[in-house]
């Protein structure tokens, strides 16, 4: 059965301008936040994205959501590009593309009460009439699994745990085809993530949704995703289903990554073979030359040093951008 | 019940599982259970109250008229029937200090509110905005703030000539500007937090994020900045009156007695010295209150 | 063998508005030389504040230990003077926090803040210090050690930030480490890196390490024996097999089925727990879990259980324990 493609992403690129110099006056360093990032998402599959600090998985979802300007490359979605549509135009956009935020103490105006919070997006696209919106909001909130006579209370009257669950109301009262979640979970216990995961998967399946879901933690990443990718320093480095990146991790940071998440099982955990990465993740300024992976890499060959390997197909739907796979 | 009979499971319908949510304690709630702390802040609420009480009831209840003329009984002495002595023609000291309240007091806050109103939608557009226009817009703040206010707001006043309507000009002219830095440096922080992105993400346009999201998360600031800039106006207003420039006789601010008064100080010390503590105490009590209410709704010290 | 440190019925509280906060409700442990304890929990069960009371960093107001033995080296800790406890601070005691951006002063060189910390509890010459302070540096494993002597926070790294921070508590070959959380706000290869460097030093320098954290997954790693909180109270302690190959607490089976493995096979549905922890304002009476738990008996709201013996090493806080109580199938 061929899935038809909702996202598509080639070659996005966001810079920003670092402030610096003598009198803050603007010098030509830039942060290469993400540098040349290609992949696609299917209609009602998990895109799970994985990295560390200065990856640009959180860059990647406030790009494609046009909270930032991309400074190249394209954004399609349902066939039609995003990437450099006029501001004022982007509402049809933004009501079928949403966002979950990783803060849930910050991502929802505490001036406002929950029913407020979650008619907003409503109210801004002119959907139903006032009194239908406020049944509307009680319904999402029954969907996210909260009590409808919390809708006149006010955010910080509720765990982190049960903001998160109204942020996910609030991104559903639009009834969006696409939801960008960026480290939804992060931030609470792991008690509550598991609720929250939960309520996804299930909300994906009776809304037929699409997810792009960014987070540092591959375990979870790997428990909802379909499939994956990995970015290191603004490109991606690989791309496989959630089985093949754990079972057969193609790049050396995959595996080095994969390595380093601790399984919940001492006698696992305590016999296995860890791959230790020397060294700390370089800053988006200075990337290396090649491979930007290249300085913790412990295959570097001389290739590595000139030339910035491409993302290739080595296995049926297993990318990897590295010098030691050739097709 | 013996102990060993506790051995049996509750049933679901016994284990109610309500997913509680702690009844927390609102921003303002919070707030007035700080301000209360704060013995001096009180003190000037309280003040603030009974001057507000005296001005609007005080001339209805007094027995005089504040323009009332009793030429048989000029720069009278200090008496029950008029505690506060009387002036160069006769009027009731106390009256018309209770009068001149509703002027200074009216000129406060309608000045203060004329420049809330400025400073909050210009720092808030100049700090939303951000980049070149940010840059142009503080940079005039700047010259505002470097040209001494007093000194155009006095030469407004000697070309626009004296009179309440023009005094609201002239205060209108340069005060907000430290209400607008203010607004400017909230947005300028709030601009990054999730949840103004979220409006955005939502599809929400930018006039909306500013005047939704934006202004209503920095009440706290504007409210101590709007409480501060009372006593400045009433400053203001009693001094341009004060030399002359501000509101005009009969109508009798603060200002316009304690000039009067000065010029009979040496015999007749109470013609300035009533009007004066009234402008000092009114002052301070509005001080004494924002300085209480800047600890009460700082977000970073709620408990 | 003899306990480095024995704690006894440890109470800590916090006044608030609204009320004292019951953090830590009456705590029993021991930890023996050169092994890693693992004290897992969510937030709000009182790991953290353990460890602080430990060191006795909680400070009046509002917090007050207010009761409990911390023997170390037949003393009570508790009852020392100030004095006395700064020297066992940093000396025989350390601590590495969560957040090594606020906890090291970003006016001051890597060196300096060294050199501080190793003369405040040594007699050592400058010349010494410095040299001790690089000796440091190498055993945290930082690559070019006299340069970041010289280098000031914030042109460090997290990871490094945190290693220096290590290398600061091990500066005077302390007895005992406390680690809050120090891999919580780290990607997972430093964490990786930093979980081997506390590895390693323990059994280099035979201290031992309290590891406070609410992942279970870097439990299983590092700790040879883990205590499981809940509400202030321990609610299941034991090897780290029998915690995890054999847990007999309600909410040890659901925190360890609310986890994912990244070597899981099939996917299946993550296990949650209902509801949220009580308010520790006015605790409940009986046991803390009750309210949220799937085998709870009409015993569990009315008292507190006592500890059962599982196994020489294993005890857990539970009714179900009890030989009058029904047999509890866990796959449910």
């Amino acid at each position: 059965m061929v899935k038809e493609t909702i996202l598509q992403i080639e070659n996005l690129k966001k810079y920003f301008k670092a402030r610096s110099g003598l009198f803050g006056s603007e010098s030509k360093i830039m942060i290469k936040a993400l540098d040349g990032v290609s992949f696609s998402v299917e209609k009602g599959n998990t895109l799970g994205v994985v990295g560390e600090t200065g990856s640009g998985k959180s860059t990647l979802g406030r790009t494609i959501i046009r909270l930032y300007d991309p400074t190249d490359g394209k954004i399609i979605y349902k066939g039609r590009d995003y990437s450099k549509v006029h501001e004022g135009d982007l509402k049809s956009f933004r009501k079928s593309v949403q966002m979950i935020f990783q803060d849930p103490y910050a991502s929802l105006d505490p001036r406002l009460t929950v029913q407020e919070i979650i008619a907003e997006p409503m109210e801004i696209h002119n959907l139903y009439t006032p009194t239908e919106r406020r049944e509307k909001a009680k319904y999402f909130l029954k969907v996210v699994g909260l009590n409808e006579e919390h809708a006149g209370r006010y955010p910080h009257e509720f765990s982190g745990g049960q903001r998160q669950r109204i942020g996910l109301a609030r991104a559903l009262a639009v009834e969006p085809e696409f939801i960008i979640a960026d480290e939804p979970v992060s931030a609470l216990d792991v008690s509550i993530q598991a609720q929250i995961i939960n309520t996804f998967e299930d909300l994906q399946e009776e809304f037929n949704l699409s997810y792009l879901f960014i987070s540092h933690d591959l375990a979870m990443v790997k428990h909802i995703s379909d499939r994956i990718m990995v970015m290191y320093l603004g490109r991606v480095m690989e791309v496989a289903s959630s089985k093949d990146i754990y079972k057969h991790p193609l790049h050396p940071y995959t595996q080095a990554l994969i390595s380093a998440v601790p399984i919940p099982d001492p006698t696992v955990e305590k016999s296995r073979e860890k791959i230790i990465l020397e060294g700390d993740i370089s800053s988006n300024i200075n990337i290396p030359s090649g491979c930007r992976f290249r300085i913790r890499c412990k295959y570097t060959m001389d290739i590595c040093k000139k030339v910035e390997p491409q993302l290739e197909e080595i296995e049926t739907g297993h990318s990897v951008a590295c010098h030691l796979y050739k097709k | 019940m013996k102990e060993d009979e506790l051995f049996t499971p509750v049933t679901s319908e016994e284990l109610e599982i309500k997913e509680y949510i702690r009844p927390g304690v609102g921003y303002w709630a919070d707030a007035w259970r700080r301000l209360k702390k704060n013995k001096l802040a009180v003190v000037g609420l309280v003040m603030i109250i009974l001057i507000l009480a005296l001005a609007i009831f005080g001339p209805i209840f007094s027995p005089y008229e504040y323009d009332q003329t009793e030429l048989t009984n000029v720069y009278g002495k200090i008496t029950l029937k008029h505690p506060f002595g009387t002036d160069e023609l006769g009027r009731d000291v106390l009256t018309r200090v209770l009068y001149g309240a509703r002027i200074s007091l009216a000129v406060g806050f309608v000045a203060s509110f004329i420049n809330l109103i400025i400073g909050v939608f210009y720092g808030g557009i100049s700090g939303f905005a951000g980049g070149r226009l940010d840059e142009i817009m503080m940079r005039i703040v700047d010259v505002i703030y470097g040209v001494p206010i007093l000194l155009i707001v006095i030469l407004l006043m000697v070309v626009l000539q004296p009179g309440l309507k023009n005094v609201f000009i002239a205060l209108g002219i340069g005060y907000w500007v430290g209400m607008a830095r203010i607004v400017r440096g909230q947005v300028l922080s709030l601009k990054e937090q999730e949840f103004t992105l979220a409006a955005r993400a939502l599809g929400a346009s930018r006039w909306r994020t500013l005047v939704r999201h934006l202004i209503p998360n920095s009440i706290g600031p504007i409210v101590v900045t709007a409480t501060l800039l009372i006593p400045n106006a009433i400053f203001f207003e009693s001094f341009l009156s004060f030399i002359g420039l501000g509101v005009s006789a009969p109508m009798a601010s603060w200002g316009v007695l304690a000039s009067d008064g000065s010029r009979a100080f040496q015999s007749h010390p109470n013609l300035l010295f009533f009007p004066a503590i009234f402008i000092s105490v009114t002052m301070l009590s509005f001080n004494f209150l924002g300085d209480g209410l800047r600890d009460a709704l700082d977000p970073r010290l709620r408990k | 063998m003899e306990p480095v440190i024995d704690v006894k019925n440890l109470r800590t509280e916090f006044k608030t508005y609204a009320g004292v906060v019951k953090a830590v409700r009456g705590i029993d442990f021991k930890i023996y030389p050169g092994e890693a304890l693992g004290i897992v929990g969510e937030s709000g069960c009182g790991k953290s504040v353990t460890g602080l009371s430990i060191m006795r960093l909680i400070t009046w107001p509002p917090g007050k230990i207010v009761d409990g033995e911390i023997i170390l080296d037949g003393k009570d800790i508790l009852k020392l003077p100030e004095s006395e406890m700064r020297k066992i601070r940093g000396g025989e005691i350390s601590m590495i926090f969560q957040d090594p951006m606020t906890s090291l002063n970003p006016t001051l060189t890597i060196g300096f803040q060294l050199i501080e910390m190793l003369k405040l509890h040594r007699d050592y010459t400058d010349e010494q210090a410095k040299n001790r302070a690089i000796e440091l540096l190498d055993l945290v494993r930082i690559k070019s050690p006299k340069e970041v002597f010289n280098q000031y926070p914030h042109q460090l790294s997290g990871g490094m930030r945190q290693r220096v921070m290590i290398a600061m508590a091990i500066s005077c070959e302390p007895k005992i480490i406390i680690a809050d959380e120090p891999t919580t706000s780290v990607d997972v290869t430093i964490q990786a890196q930093i979980l081997n460097i506390l590895n390693d030093l323990r059994s280099r320098l035979n201290s031992s390490v309290i590891l406070i954290t609410h992942n279970l997954a870097v439990v299983a790693g590092l700790c040879n024996r883990i205590v499981v909180m809940y509400a202030g109270l321990i609610v299941e302690e034991g090897l780290d097999k029998d915690i995890f190959d054999n847990p007999r607490h309600p909410y040890t089976w659901g925190l360890l089925k609310a986890v994912p493995r990244v070597d899981e096979e099939e996917r299946e549905r993550l296990s949650t727990i209902k509801g949220l922890p009580p308010d520790l304002i006015a605790p409940p009476k009986g046991c803390p879990f009750a309210q949220r738990c799937s085998y709870a008996m009409k015993i569990c709201f009315e008292k507190l259980p006592p500890y059962f013996d599982i196994d020489r090493e294993h005890r857990v806080l539970c009714w179900l324990l009890d030989k009058r109580a029904p047999k509890a199938d866990r796959s449910k």
